[in-house]
């Protein structure tokens, strides 16, 4: 497996969210700002890869029986060392984010790549895989984030534009103001429709790049 | 995979040594990690803190004496967790400042609560929530209406809902009644010093 294959499956063909729909209950919860899906998104990037490759690493004096139990633990360090982390440095993104960093303990995302991919692969292959399955993670927790944002409260980027009182307080830039959004788009229910709107597009994409290169394929078995 | 088939005492010992192994070195990281984050963090919370304490008592070199807890009602939860008497920087009475934490719509308010000398609410800042953001979580914002409407709130305050004059939140409800029954809380607490 090569590095740009894991990169377009991180990103594209196996994105953690909209294909393996992985970790979900994050995605709907703190897609409101952008501050916060950038946020969220690293955080999950940082501790996915630093799971990744510890767990590749002893991945052979692991025993098969207890392998889940060991695959949690190292998960749950690196989540309270990140949660520990941005309480200290960076306060604001901890409050907003909330209960949601604790969590990501529980996000199948990271025990999915272990059981999947690192139990069974070497550990630069591990390292990258993090790297892009987070980074394919993050990008949907933007694009949400931004759809959202503009929608629900007609504004971009609020915590990262317009700061008034260090980072994570602005209001970000308005487009329209935020009276005439749409509530429902700020609530859970907004993430639901957002999020399926979103996995159809992709579904949409992906059957038709299929098509097409299947389309390649037949031409070239005709020359 | 393989299966080891030994049967009993020294497959289990040889899974528990190693799951050992693994739980230390990781509660040794995490202790190193709590020993650097955790000045920063107890900073961050004392300075906001402090700040809805100036937001509440408002005035220079205000002194806070905290009232012992046995000496006034608090509720069954016992909401309160920190009662003081505030005086300005002359010596002065000029009322209380109470440290609430009690359940609002989604979990835990942490909220700082003021009250003047005649038992009227100067004002309310919470310091740490969880409720929905664009509704309850308005209660959290300093420049929202609802959180300013706290001010001048005496005993007996409900919201308009049940039968007072406070407007709540609209959509948050629960979040609202859950502020002002504290802040009543609050006055009771006086009251029965």
């Amino acid at each position: 497996m090569n590095i740009k294959q894991q990169f377009k499956e991180g990103l594209i063909t196996n994105n953690p969210v909209l294909v393996q729909l992985l970790g979900m209950c994050a995605t709907m919860a703190i897609t409101t700002s952008l501050f916060n899906g950038i946020g969220m998104g690293f955080s999950v990037l940082i501790i996915l890869t630093c799971c990744n490759v510890v767990i590749s690493l002893i991945r052979k004096i692991i025993p098969n029986d207890i392998r889940l139990a060991i695959f949690v633990l190292v998960i749950a360090g690196f989540v309270t060392i990140v949660d520990l982390m941005l309480q200290a440095f960076i306060p604001a993104l901890s409050e907003s984010l909330g209960v949601f960093i604790p969590l990501i303990v529980v996000n199948c995302i990271i025990i999915g790549r272990a059981e999947a991919f690192c139990q069974k692969n070497p550990v630069g292959a591990s390292f990258f895989d993090g790297i892009f399955q987070g980074l394919g993670y993050t990008c949907v927790l933007i694009c949400m984030c931004v759809i959202r944002e503009f929608l629900g409260k007609g504004s971009f980027g609020s915590g990262i534009f317009n700061t008034t009182n260090g980072i994570g307080t602005g209001s970000g830039i308005h487009i329209f103001p935020s009276e005439y959004g749409a509530l429902v788009l700020t609530l859970p229910i907004g993430g639901f429709i957002t999020l399926g709107c979103l996995i159809a597009l992709m579904q949409y994409v992906l059957k038709k790049s299929e098509k097409k290169k299947e389309a390649k394929e037949k031409e070239g078995a005709n020359v | 995979m393989t299966e080891t088939k030994q049967s009993g005492g020294g497959q289990i010992l040889k899974l528990a040594l190693v799951l050992l192994a693994v739980a230390a070195v990781i509660a040794l990281v995490l202790g190193v990690v709590n020993e650097i984050t955790r000045g920063p963090i107890e900073q961050y919370l004392n300075g906001k803190r402090d700040a809805a304490y100036a937001m509440v008592m408002p005035g220079d070199g205000n002194t806070y004496e905290e009232i012992d807890a046995g000496s006034y009602a608090n509720d069954p939860s016992n909401s309160i967790t920190k009662l003081s008497a505030a005086k300005d920087a002359n010596g002065n009475d000029i009322g209380y400042v109470a440290e609430t934490t009690f359940s609002g719509a989604q979990g835990m308010i942490t909220m700082v609560i003021g009250l003047d000398n005649d038992l009227t609410c100067t004002g309310i800042g919470v310091t740490e929530h969880s409720e929905t953001s664009g509704l309850g979580a308005k209660a959290a914002d300093p420049t929202d209406p609802f959180p300013q409407s706290m001010v001048g709130l005496t005993d007996g305050a409900k919201l308009s809902k049940d039968g007072g004059s406070v407007s709540a939140i609209s959509g948050a409800t629960l979040t609202s009644r859950a502020v002002v029954t504290e802040i009543q809380t609050v006055i009771d607490a006086v009251k029965s010093l």
